[in-house]
């Protein structure tokens, strides 16, 4: 299983790697941070000890709030480009 | 016991990378979303078996309800037929490159641990994930009270931070 986390997170690594859609990039951030979290509960499973899980927990909020930065950052780039290309733009002030 | 639970994590194992696979790998990006939706069910399933039904509970809510969903949402708002840039064979091959090269260093990484995953016995079930344990580890001051709290305007600086980019860049100019 923990070979499971390290597979995904190197997945994840590697979509964040290959796509330039940033909508893309972001469900690949996601894959990495599931594959750290699922660590977490596995090394709390394995020890015994609840503090993996409330770790694990608050990667889950962490996560969220960075979904929403980031889709947010999407967004604007979608509005003023076409072709959508995360390697482009220098700036997002439009 | 252990072997009652052996299959089902396998299966949810395997789920989880081909759906991972399928994430990187899909064109279009409703498929990527639902490939996600699948991906993080799996990572519920997995958690539950390994007796964190709180955090299962919690990947359930805030990520196959909150964020997949906020996923969906981007993608509907998205242009139609917007031009989609693909990747150049040097960057594909440059990033699963780079992949293989991290899954080889994780691999060194994980390997003395690779085992723990399968002897579950040792710890048996009993109060591990409950939510009072939980919960005494994220409100107890020497333990997880702190990173706790600093969540709270951590997620209310993303939804201003968000609600400011978009607000500035919806502004006339």
């Amino acid at each position: 299983m923990l070979a499971t986390s390290a597979v995904l997170f190197a997945i994840g690594a590697t979509g964040v790697m290959l796509r330039r859609n940033p909508v893309a990039m972001l469900m690949c951030v996601e894959i990495m941070l599931n594959a750290g979290n699922l660590a977490l509960v596995l090394g709390a499973r394995s020890q015994g000890n609840d503090a993996g899980q409330a770790a694990a927990l608050i990667v889950l909020v962490i996560a969220a709030a960075e979904a929403v930065v980031g889709l947010g950052l999407a967004l604007v780039l979608f509005r003023n480009r076409d072709p959508v290309d995360v390697d482009q733009p220098r700036s997002v002030r439009g | 016991m252990v072997d009652s639970l052996f299959a089902p994590i396998v299966a949810a194992c395997i789920v989880a990378g081909v759906s991972a696979l399928m994430v990187v790998s899909a064109q279009g990006a409703i498929r990527a979303v639902v490939a996600l939706l699948a991906h993080s069910l799996s990572i519920a399933a997995l958690y539950a078996l390994l007796a964190a039904g709180l955090v299962a509970v919690g990947q359930l809510l805030i990520y196959s309800g909150a964020i997949v969903v906020l996923f969906l949402f981007v993608v509907a708002l998205l242009p139609p037929g917007g031009r989609q840039v693909g990747s150049a064979l040097p960057r594909l091959l440059a990033g699963i490159g780079c992949g293989f090269v991290l899954l080889a260093a994780l691999a060194t990484a994980v390997w003395p641990d690779l085992s723990i995953g399968i002897p579950l016995a040792a710890a048996g079930p009993g109060t591990l994930g409950s939510v009072a344990g939980v919960g005494h580890q994220l409100f107890d001051y020497n333990r997880l009270l702190i990173p706790f709290e600093l969540t709270a305007p951590l997620l209310l600086v993303a939804i201003i931070g968000a609600v400011a980019l978009w607000r500035r860049q919806g502004a006339p100019s």
